[in-house]
């Protein structure tokens, strides 16, 4: 069972998704929140969810699409490329398998997290995900080169 | 542009942070003006300097640590592999890698939004950059000295992982 702050902090989290009226699948055991959303080339699948071992609120965002074989070593290069250009949060890519996910973590240790900070997180993810993922799409056709990804955004 | 509100928030955990440096004997470098703090940790291996900074317009604490080492023109590609295959093995936190000019750092972000810090937060993101770093930054430099392939270090990574 989950202690206290991890609860209220889980709270937290439904609270910011229940102020916006979103739909999403919660399980409190497992202290996870699955969400939907819709972004401009492809539907975005969100896991919100605490790591108790380390008092972090992870928010990580799996991309729709797998690098194929051939690919891989450029979605790395790719992922280096735009990782390089973010302030929060990162993107992984797992060339054994070609998938790629977005990740954005926060420290709640001690302290008190507002919606606010969940808000944040949340916008965050979404932007970033919807701003990378046609590109990295594009990457992984061999249509863009992974050097000029993060250029004219 | 930072708003008063926003620079104040910064100072709070700015100062939370050289208090907790100070309590626990760390030797470090602040600049009360640009909000920054440099330091230096003995790794297992290779010395490990964190840069702490705010990022004020986000509300974020950013911590960097870079390696003290950069990958040579031929090998830059390669490492990509490396860096992912290291940062998919990381909870918290990921190593930015410039393909261009071949620098790897460690960075570690958390909100300080709403007064969302504490002693014992600032204290796990401390620690994570520098045990994250330690148990990288050797690998980073096998490859780099050519004592391993990225492929090689793919491997190790994952298997240590698995």
């Amino acid at each position: 069972m989950a202690d206290k702050k991890a609860l209220d902090v889980f709270k937290t989290i439904c609270d910011m998704l229940d102020s916006h009226h979103f739909n999403y699948v919660k399980d409190v055991e497992k202290l996870t929140v699955r969400i939907t959303m819709s972004g401009k080339d492809f539907s975005m699948e969100f896991k919100l969810w605490l790591y108790e071992k380390s008092d972090i609120i992870i928010f990580d965002c799996t991309l729709p699409f797998k690098f194929c074989e051939e690919q891989r070593s450029n979605g790395a290069l790719a992922v280096c490329y735009i990782n390089y250009h973010l302030a929060d949060g990162n993107f992984d890519c797992d060339v054994r398998d070609g998938r790629v996910k977005f990740r954005i973590t926060t420290s709640y240790r001690g302290c008190n997290i507002s919606t606010g900070v969940v808000d944040f997180m949340f916008n965050i993810a979404c932007q970033t995900v919807d701003r990378y993922n046609g590109r990295l799409a594009l990457v992984n056709q061999g249509k863009l080169d992974p050097k000029d990804i993060t250029k004219n955004l | 542009m930072p708003t008063e509100q926003n620079a104040t928030g910064a100072r709070k955990v700015f100062d939370a942070f050289c208090e907790y440096l100070d309590e626990h004997a760390w030797k470090y470098n602040k600049d009360a003006q640009q909000l920054t703090i440099s330091l230096n940790a003995k790794g297992d291996d290779l010395v490990i300097p964190v840069r702490i900074s705010f990022d004020e317009n986000l509300h974020i604490i950013l911590l960097l640590s870079p390696m003290p080492f950069d990958v040579p023109e031929d090998m830059r590609k390669p490492m990509a592999v490396a860096v992912t295959a290291a940062n998919l093995c990381i909870v918290d936190g990921s190593f930015d890698y410039n393909v261009e000019n071949g620098n790897i750092l460690y960075r570690i972000t958390s909100s300080y939004r709403d007064g969302a810090f504490s002693k014992e937060s600032l204290e796990y993101l401390l620690m994570c950059a520098c045990v994250t770093t330690d148990k990288y930054n050797d690998k980073f430099k096998d490859i780099v000295d050519r004592k391993v392939s990225t492929d090689e270090m793919q491997k190790i990574i994952f298997n240590k992982e698995d």
